[in-house]
């Protein structure tokens, strides 16, 4: 049964690695694998003495860490919210036009997010008319919001669908545990706090594990996408920045050194977070 | 089963905030929908 997906791993996953000793040549395209020239760690060097790099990092970091706690969050919250309506319509209605967006790729989604908070937006017009601004903001100017907009453009896209996972988490808890609290006098929110929330934990703590491992990997086609010129400082991720500076200008070696940093990292952060899941007597992954 | 006040308070703040929502995620694709079925010169003075 698993034969095929671990086939897949293999070829697609495994074998790419050996093209990691390209970090430590200095690649030119034309030339077999192992005629190539050999510089050491010569491409490291290039990568951590760059200043841009430190920038591109914080960025990812940043930008990694708002979209996972706030996707997190708003995604139990929906799945609650869903979860305690019992007007089958309504929750069927709710639940499909909150998948709405996911379905919407990000080139889309980038210039209906664009338009939604341009100046002349509906954004703007709406703060305009309740009077708490006198002239339109440019959102997209200001370089301190851009993090808080992909994190925000993040949750609309995905919250809905996100909250998929935590709904069959919920659908799985024993409906005699509500009765039983309700008999005992417990209210809503308190059967939300003792009951619903303790019956996902461990589906939450499997996830946060996982998606601590691409807290490197912020995106890309969200950021490439929503950036300008204005906010370039605080827009640009790793992702980008492999393309950018090795990719575009021929530096094979450079991006794969870049790679295998990243990879690196996320390896130990999946490791970490796995251990402390552990010493907290969680569920683990590993 | 007796509605108590607590479960109407919950309930209302569960719909109002389920309908926000709603209405957040719907917004965008309409405010689109609207602009592009409008006349450019409108959209441009903010209408």
């Amino acid at each position: 049964m698993s034969v095929p997906f671990v086939i897949h791993l293999i070829i697609f996953k495994y074998i790419p690695i050996a093209g990691w000793v390209m970090a430590f040549q200095n690649y030119k395209p034309g030339r077999a694998m192992f005629q190539q020239k050999w510089v050491g760690l010569a491409q490291f060097e290039a990568l951590f003495s760059d200043p841009q790099f430190y920038l591109v990092l914080r960025n990812t970091l940043a930008m990694a860490s708002i979209k996972l706690v706030m996707g997190t969050f708003f995604s139990i919250l929906v799945a609650i919210l869903i979860h305690e309506t019992h007007n089958r319509p309504f929750k069927r209605s709710v639940q499909t036009i909150s998948y709405l967006p996911h379905f919407v790729s990000w080139v889309v989604a980038a210039n209906i997010v664009l338009e939604f908070i341009s100046p002349r937006g509906p954004i703007n017009g709406l703060l305009l008319r309740l009077n708490i601004i006198d002239e339109a903001i440019l959102f997209m100017g200001k370089p301190r919001l851009f993090w808080w907009i992909i994190g925000g453009s993040h949750v609309w896209k995905t919250a809905g669908f996100g909250a998929i996972i935590y709904l069959a988490a919920m659908t799985g808890i024993d409906p005699q545990l509500y009765d039983a609290a309700q008999v005992d006098g417990a209210g809503r929110l308190q059967r939300i706090r003792h009951i619903t929330l303790p019956g996902i934990q461990s589906t939450v703590v499997i996830l946060l594990i996982m998606n601590i491992g691409h807290l490197l990997e912020a995106g890309f086609e969200q950021q490439y996408l929503l950036q300008n010129g204005l906010v370039q400082d605080y827009s640009e991720v790793m992702t980008i920045f492999v393309l950018k500076y090795g990719l575009r200008m021929q530096r094979f070696s450079f991006a794969v050194a870049a790679g295998i940093f990243r990879s690196m990292v996320s390896i130990a952060l999946i490791f970490t977070a796995n251990k402390i899941a552990d010493k907290l007597g969680q569920e683990t992954l590993l | 089963m007796k509605l108590t006040k607590g479960d109407i308070v919950f309930d209302t703040v569960k719909v109002t905030m389920l309908v926000f929502m709603v209405v957040v995620t719907l917004y965008p694709f309409l405010n689109v929908l609207a602009i592009s079925f409008n006349d450019p010169l409108d959209t441009i003075r903010g209408g």
